[in-house]
């Protein structure tokens, strides 16, 4: 590694939180998960989220249902975060206040995947140490997110185009912008990822 | 015209990550007053005819789904953040492309 200072920054972080924004089907998941093989190799990973699923298919991951399961030192994905945590739910409930209040003492990186930040908690991006990392995001979808991240996400829509022009025998969805390094980086995909796991909540109830 | 900036690591990000492009931003939009922003955005004709069709933010005016957009991101941003902005892009720096899946010379296979 050495070459991307976004991802030696993330490899360095004890606490923090990664949120992964971009519009359906670009390969937030598969790039977050991706990141994490990447930059945590040996710490255990979380899928915080109360729906049931076989996480068999993600290797070495667990799945629990409350903060409070995940122990410490440990990475928590949040997959689609708003159905955990909704849009403006620490407004009604301090559960994700003081779970991101204490992330620091609990050296715990929060990994979150969402549409929009328009549609995301803003408290995610309030408390610690916060990197964006964006996909492209339709110019429909741009339309409705929130003005403080719009200009990045038109920076990354751009840049991700120019990306794939330069690098074209390269997997289009492996691009990520990260506006706080100035940097569009291609992912290498974790092995183990494969349709099961991008369609993972295909068979949950609601 | 010459600038004086004093920085810091954040208006470094900031200016770093304005720094996108390879032709300065044209200066009516950089120091315009804000009210007037909406007004300058009609002249993506001239940028044109002065060569600046390749410009991301001329691309950008020509599709018009995004005018409104641009727009209120440049009339919100205070005066001395569009005049960090310009100097940015005199500054010219860009955005690092980085290829993390293909195998690197130093790679055994």
């Amino acid at each position: 590694m050495g070459a991307s200072k976004a991802v030696d920054y993330i490899s360095r972080m004890e606490h923090g939180v990664i949120i992964a924004v971009g519009s359906g089907k670009q390969g937030k998941s598969c790039s977050l998960h991706s990141l994490i093989d990447l930059c945590w190799h040996t710490r255990p990973v979380y899928l915080l989220d109360p729906m049931e699923y076989d996480v068999s298919m993600f290797p070495g991951y667990r799945r629990v249902s409350d903060p409070n399961d995940i122990p410490v030192g440990s990475v928590a994905v949040i997959e689609d975060v708003n159905r955990v945590f909704h849009s403006r739910g620490s407004g009604k409930d301090a559960t994700l206040q003081r779970w991101l209040g204490i992330i620091s003492h609990k050296s715990t990186v929060v990994c979150i995947t969402t549409q929009s930040m328009a549609g995301t908690d803003i408290e995610f991006v309030r408390s610690q140490d916060a990197v964006v990392m964006c996909k492209r995001m339709h110019d429909e979808d741009l339309a409705f997110e929130r003005p403080e991240f719009r200009m990045n996400q038109v920076l990354a829509n751009i840049w991700i185009e120019e990306s794939i022009r330069q690098h074209p025998e390269l997997e289009p969805r492996s691009w990520c912008f990260f506006p706080r390094f100035n940097e569009s980086v291609a992912i290498p995909k974790v092995w183990w990822w494969s349709y099961r796991n991008s369609h993972m909540l295909r068979d949950v109830r609601l | 015209m010459s600038f004086n900036v004093t920085t810091d690591p954040e208006t470094d990000r900031m200016l770093s990550l304005r720094a996108s492009s390879k032709v300065p931003l044209p200066r009516e939009i950089a120091l315009c007053d804000p009210r007037d922003a909406r007004e300058y955005f009609s002249w993506i004709a001239v940028y044109e005819a002065f060569g600046l069709a390749d410009h991301p933010l001329v691309q950008l005016l020509g599709k018009r789904r995004l005018d409104a957009a641009m727009a209120s991101a440049v009339s919100r941003a205070e005066h001395l953040d569009r005049v960090a902005h310009y100097g940015a892009w005199l500054g010219n720096e860009g955005v690092r492309i980085v290829d993390l899946v293909s195998p690197t010379q130093d790679d055994p296979e």
